[in-house]
């Protein structure tokens, strides 16, 4: 098997085929159904008298010589087109048959004619120029029923003459090889150029270049979620405040109230500070994850101290002095009210009165200076323990919002890579698309040149005198095949 | 109103200037509510563009032969022969210089996609072929496609005319029956144009004042086909 004999096989099996099988004197009839196919395939198998050839007519199969009927009532449509490529695919020679040229006659007949021929070029150039030959059935069957020397006039007349003679000179070049090569080898060509012409026009890497152009203009960015961080610490901030004011105002009230012992009030304040304390670290745990990352698990707020322990001071003395002096006026004023003691009871009585003023007074100013005491310490611890809880949640905010923005860098990061990764693949997707496109493009122009040293574009250079129509001569009348010449 | 606007002796008083009357009432509402005035405009370009007709059929069958007789025909006939069954007003928009646009499609053409048949009237052209009772095929599967308002078919040769089924009759070109025929489904057409104008008119939110305005345009034409009265 050649090179030629190889592409062609690839291209263009029906022709490969044609060129494989014998010549044969079959004509395939094809047409839209109501132009009078059958009709006409009468009058040509009855118009014949030339037997050396042996015409026959056959509806479908594959036959190198191909007759197109079509009707004088319309131009040639898709419909016809479509009937004719599924025709004639293996096909060497097409002849185009204008049927019922009686129903529009002259001028209309000449139109539609010179349209068919026309779209029949453009549609299948590889064919060379298709004869489309006027003919009307009614009338050479009339001739027919005349019979004689009218009846071969009146038969040239109809056209069925000249369009027998066109498919027997269309069969006889079919038997010729070279004639069906070149056929072939143009038909191919014709594939091959349509082909390289859908590749060239056809761009497949219209999608991803758009993929391409869409990731690269997209925002390379980490939405941070640090507003969130924000809001959360300042409400977190806001509730400690609330609970921290509710502390406070419970504790002055059971220290007014004297509701509480002034000792028992230190381990009070420690209880309520812990519970304000395990409310926030609830909080920030139910909003910001269990514990921080980065180890910053110290206690909530600060511990509670002891209490200041009471201290004999100056206003003690000063107490002191008073009492005395107010007890003995006290004791003075009893024994001379009474009046009939005598002087050493009196001084006793007097003596009596000052110490247990002296002792009451200096009691009740100790219980309320250390009431007052108690009162500020707890107030300094409240603001003590509110720095600290303030401190810590900041801290906490402060970690959270580093952690998040870490994470969202790193997310960034892996983003960014992803979409470089992505880029990378889709540029390898186009090069691999314009590498395959273009080597198909040169498979096809490799092909092309082994078919042989023809112009591009110059079809049917070897069927171009086939479809030509030798005048044919009927009793010696020279009879034009050009009808209104 | 109407002083200004009085047509021909022959056409009544009530009849004439439909378009100047729709134009005054969209002017109207316009002035009352504007959102309201522009759909009303909008509906009146709707009703007021021309009736279109496509003259359909493959190449070389004498779709410009039908045209040109169209274009006479279809004016007469709706002068004459249809002006007793037809409203005078329907008849003067069709007869303005708008009034019916026809255009000319090719159907089965090679390496063109054939042409959507959705004019609101469809003539299609068939031509006589060999086997006169036959139809092409490419012919039939558009006349089934087709989905226009009103088709007509009809041959343009005088040859024998192909059978397109029972619901289709296919006229002659020479046959009075064709050009009335095409007049009454162009009038059909724009009757029904009237109607949705009408619809449309009725749907249209407006202000109180406006809504007072369109409901008493649409009370005076109770039917949509006989104009709008201010």
């Amino acid at each position: 098997m050649t090179g030629v004999d190889d592409v062609l096989r690839r291209w263009n099996p029906h022709g490969w085929r044609r060129l494989h099988t014998p010549p044969s004197a079959t004509v395939r009839v094809v047409g839209v159904p109501g132009t009078g196919l059958g009709s006409l395939i009468t009058e040509l198998e009855e118009a014949g008298d030339d037997t050396s050839i042996g015409l026959r007519f056959v509806r479908d199969g594959d036959c190198a010589v191909v007759l197109l009927v079509t009707d004088v009532s319309a131009v040639l449509g898709r419909t016809e087109f479509g009937v004719l490529d599924g025709a004639a695919r293996g096909a060497v020679v097409v002849v185009c048959a204008l049927t019922a040229v009686d129903l529009r006659p002259g001028q209309q007949e000449q139109v539609i004619r010179d349209r068919d021929a026309e779209l029949l070029h453009r549609h299948a150039p590889w064919f060379g120029r298709i004869d489309v030959l006027p003919v009307s059935a009614h009338a050479a069957a009339h001739a027919r029923r005349l019979g004689g020397d009218v009846g071969r006039v009146l038969a040239v007349e109809s056209g069925i003459v000249d369009l027998r003679a066109a498919l027997c000179a269309a069969v006889t070049a079919t038997q010729s090889a070279r004639v069906v090569r070149a056929a072939v080898l143009a038909r191919t060509r014709a594939m091959i150029l349509d082909e390289i012409r859908s590749l060239r026009t056809v761009d497949d890497t219209v999608d991803p270049r758009t993929e391409r152009l869409r990731l690269s203009s997209a925002r390379v960015g980490a939405q941070r979620a640090r507003s969130e961080v924000s809001h959360a610490r300042t409400e977190i901030l806001h509730d400690a405040t609330v609970r921290l004011r509710a502390v406070a105002s419970r504790m002055s009230e059971s220290l007014d109230g004297g509701v509480i012992a002034p000792d028992d009030i230190p381990g009070l304040l420690a209880a309520e500070l812990g519970d304000v304390a395990a409310a926030v670290a609830d909080a920030a745990a139910q909003r910001w994850g269990p514990t921080s990352a980065s180890g910053l698990d110290e206690p909530v707020g600060a511990p509670v101290p002891d209490p200041p322990e009471r201290a004999g001071v100056f206003e003690d003395r000063f107490a002191l002095v008073l009492g005395v002096s107010a007890g003995a006026g006290l004791g003075k004023l009893l024994s001379t009210s009474i009046g009939w003691l005598p002087v050493a009871p009196a001084f006793a009585l007097s003596v009596a009165c000052g110490g247990v003023a002296a002792w009451w007074l200096v009691r009740m100013r100790r219980q309320l200076a250390h009431r007052d005491r108690i009162r500020r310490w707890v107030s300094d611890e409240i603001a003590v323990f509110r720095a600290a809880l303030d401190r810590w949640i900041r801290a906490r905010a402060f970690d959270v919002d580093d952690r998040l923005g870490r994470a969202a860098d790193e997310r960034g990061r892996e983003r960014a890579a992803a979409l470089v990764d992505r880029i990378a693949e889709i540029d390898e997707e186009i090069r691999r698309r314009d590498g395959v496109r273009r080597a198909r493009i040169a498979a096809c122009e490799r092909d092309l040149a082994t078919l042989g040293p023809f112009g591009t574009g110059t079809f049917g250079a070897g069927t171009e005198p086939i479809g030509r129509v030798p005048r044919p001569s009927v009793d010696g009348f020279e009879v034009s095949t050009d009808r209104n010449g | 109103m109407g002083d200004g606007d009085v047509g021909d002796g022959d056409v009544g008083d009530g009849d004439v200037g439909d378009g100047d009357r729709r134009r005054r009432l969209a002017a109207t509402v316009d002035g009352l509510d504007p959102v309201a005035g522009r759909a009303v405009h909008d509906a009146i370009a709707r009703a007021e563009g021309p009736v279109r007709v496509q003259i359909a059929g493959r190449a070389g069958t004498g779709r410009s032969t039908v045209r040109e007789h169209l274009e006479v025909s279809v004016r007469e006939h709706l002068e004459t022969s249809v002006r007793e069954h037809l409203e005078t007003s329907v008849r003067e928009s069709l007869l303005s210089s708008a009034g019916v646009h026809l255009s000319v499609v090719t159907v089965d053409a090679p390496d063109v996609p054939d042409p959507v048949l959705d004019a609101d009237v469809v003539v299609y052209v068939l031509p006589t072929r060999p086997d006169a009772s036959s139809v092409h095929p490419a012919d039939r599967a558009a006349v089934v496609a087709a989905n226009p308002g009103c088709i007509v078919a009809v041959v343009a040769g005088g040859g024998a005319r192909p059978d397109l089924g029972p619901t289709l009759p296919v006229h002659a070109l020479d046959d009075p029956r064709f050009d009335a025929a095409v007049a009454e489904c162009i009038a059909g057409a724009h009757r029904r144009r009237l109607d949705v104008f009408a619809r449309t008119l009725a749907e249209i939110p407006a202000s109180p004042a406006a809504r007072d305005v369109l409901e008493a345009a649409l009370d005076d034409a109770p039917t949509g086909t006989s104009g709008v009265h201010p």
